[in-house]
């Protein structure tokens, strides 16, 4: 019984812990299955109370509960989703693995003083930090910032009126400070000041005041260099989606059987499937199915061809992208034939059948035209090149078709 | 004559309205763009002025009162002795945000500053503590997050 359920606990507990720890403390990656999602996950172990818990995660989750956006550069109305999620947990409840994925954060009374961070790296080691409980809002999202490597984006000043100098104390990290770069004027009224940068004057990375944004998310990115959108996640959604994966043609063909002995036209339908393995080429599969009757004064004869070729199939422009559109492709195939000929002689009353079956490697050298619309396409020609091989000759066959084919 | 008294009397005025050297400034508390800092400027005749300001806000108090110039000398000499003159002039943690503390004296001739950020020194520790038994009697205490 201990058995079964010790590890039943373990599954249950992990369960309930939620979310799987990651390998770094501030972890930016793109999604494994989708190259147009980017991950922002922040964990932070709150060395406190379990009500320091509640308070930093209620406070970090509303903040970062927020979905942005990477534009592409040629369409800025593709690009590639950003999406931000913050792990917080109680630091006395984590392994001691685990401690080292979780930024170590220790919850002191609220002293009237500044909670600080430490400026993470992003996928890479785990900081700290000591926060005050009861922080002026948004002051927990700030420090956040900081883990996941963002720096401060004000600068300050302070008077020295022993000296009579203008001490600097924090510098823009990108110059010039404000104010022509003397960031602010302190002075004995007023011995420390301090300004936002330039362009952050509603940036929470200089001010309190303002809220988290996306701006500051995609700074985060792009520290990390996840900035750039992959190229598929760049084509238009309307191609992205019309690409097709298969390509299924069936349709009625007339085929002209070119023996020096025999020769003749026949009819009967061919059918194909095209696996694409890029937006331009696919691997196809023919099959087609002929036949021609002759009658003389004491016989008829059946004629009936079985071919089945397989090969590349090529479409120099991306194929099926736009409706009512010309879609060119050529082929190359080979494989085999079967030519059937059953006899029947009528003599006397009596019927008697000869048939007889031989078998020729088959090529199909071609190109077909088609046009697209909403749900199908109509296959306005294709024209081959099919020849044969029986009894050592060879028979030069073409085929002509038309049909309707589908993309799936 | 009325010369005489003209200069005489700007002499004076000159020597009234001139404020005794500062020897001793204070500046602890936030290190970011927002929060508090405590300001204190001590002269050499015991002349103290504090003020607790927000940073680019508006002053939450303010205090003058004097304490004895021999208590003054005492804390200069032991700045010195702790070797207040030969620290460094910043040390950082290397921390974003927090809190610390700026002091610059002025003592025999020498004037030295020393910056903390998120940080603390044992021989800063110790001076501050001198000083917050200096202003106790006046309910202030001086905090940097020591």
């Amino acid at each position: 019984m201990r058995y079964f359920v010790l590890p039943f606990l373990a599954i249950l507990g992990a369960l309930v812990q939620g979310c799987v720890v990651q390998n770094h403390a501030s972890t930016i990656e793109r999604d494994k299955n989708n190259p147009c999602a980017v991950h922002v996950i922040l964990q932070v172990g709150i060395d406190g109370t379990d009500s320091d818990v509640i308070a930093v995660r209620e406070q970090l989750e509303a903040c970062y509960d927020k979905e942005c956006f990477i534009p592409c550069a040629s369409d800025n109305k593709l690009g590639c989703k950003v999406l931000s999620h913050v792990i917080v947990k109680k630091w006395s409840a984590l392994s001691g693995d685990d401690r080292k994925n979780f930024h170590h954060i220790k919850m002191v009374d609220d002293d009237k003083l500044p909670s600080n961070a430490d400026i993470g790296t992003p996928n890479g080691g785990a900081g700290g930090g000591t926060w005050r409980r009861h922080a002026y809002p948004r002051t927990y999202c700030h420090e956040a910032l900081h883990l996941l490597g963002l720096p401060d984006q004000y600068c300050s000043r302070i008077f020295d009126l022993v000296t009579h100098t203008i001490k600097e104390e924090i510098k823009c990290t990108v110059p010039p400070d404000p104010g022509g770069g003397t960031c602010c004027t302190p002075d004995s009224a007023w011995p420390r000041c301090s300004q936002p940068c330039l362009n952050h004057e509603h940036d929470l990375m200089a001010t309190l005041s303002a809220e988290l944004t996306c701006s500051n998310i995609l700074d985060v990115v792009k520290k990390a260099g996840f900035d750039q959108c992959p190229k598929e996640c760049c084509e238009t959604p309307h191609q992205a989606s019309l690409v097709p994966k298969n390509l299924f043609f069936l349709g009625p063909s007339y085929l002209r059987f070119g023996d020096k002995d025999i020769h003749y036209s026949s009819f009967g339908f061919s059918g194909e499937y095209t696996r694409f393995v890029s937006p331009k080429l696919g691997a196809t599969l023919d099959i087609g199915l002929y036949f021609h009757n002759e009658s003389q004064m004491d016989y008829n004869v059946h004629f009936q061809q079985f071919n089945i070729t397989g090969g590349l199939t090529y479409y120099p422009i991306q194929p099926y992208t736009e409706e009512h559109a010309l879609n060119f492709s050529a082929h190359a195939l080979a494989g085999i034939s079967q030519f059937s000929t059953k006899y029947l002689y009528s003599s006397g009353g009596s019927t008697s059948v000869d048939k007889n079956t031989v078998y020729s490697f088959h090529a199909n050298i071609g190109a077909a035209l088609d046009w697209s619309l909403n749900a199908f396409n109509i296959r306005l020609l294709q024209a081959d090149y099919t020849p044969t091989f029986f009894s050592h000759s060879i028979q030069n066959n073409f085929r002509l078709s038309i049909g309707i084919s589908f993309n799936f | 004559m009325p010369k005489q008294l003209i200069s005489l009397i700007g002499i004076l005025s000159l020597a009234l309205s001139a404020r005794p050297q500062v020897v001793l400034q204070l500046n602890a508390g936030s290190r970011a763009s927002w929060g508090t800092n405590q300001d204190l400027f001590i002269d050499q005749q015991g002349h103290c002025r504090y003020y607790l300001n927000e940073v680019n806000g508006k002053k939450e108090d303010s205090s003058f009162f004097s304490v004895p110039a021999v208590q003054i000398d005492s804390l200069l000499t032991k700045a010195q002795q702790l070797g207040f003159f030969g620290l460094n002039e910043k040390y950082d943690a290397g921390r974003a945000d927090g809190a610390g503390i700026f002091i610059s004296l002025s003592s025999s001739g020498k004037k030295h500053s020393v910056d903390l950020r998120n940080e603390d020194l044992p021989a800063i520790h110790e001076l501050v503590d001198r000083i917050n038994r200096i202003l106790a009697p006046h309910r202030i205490r001086i905090n940097y997050g020591q």
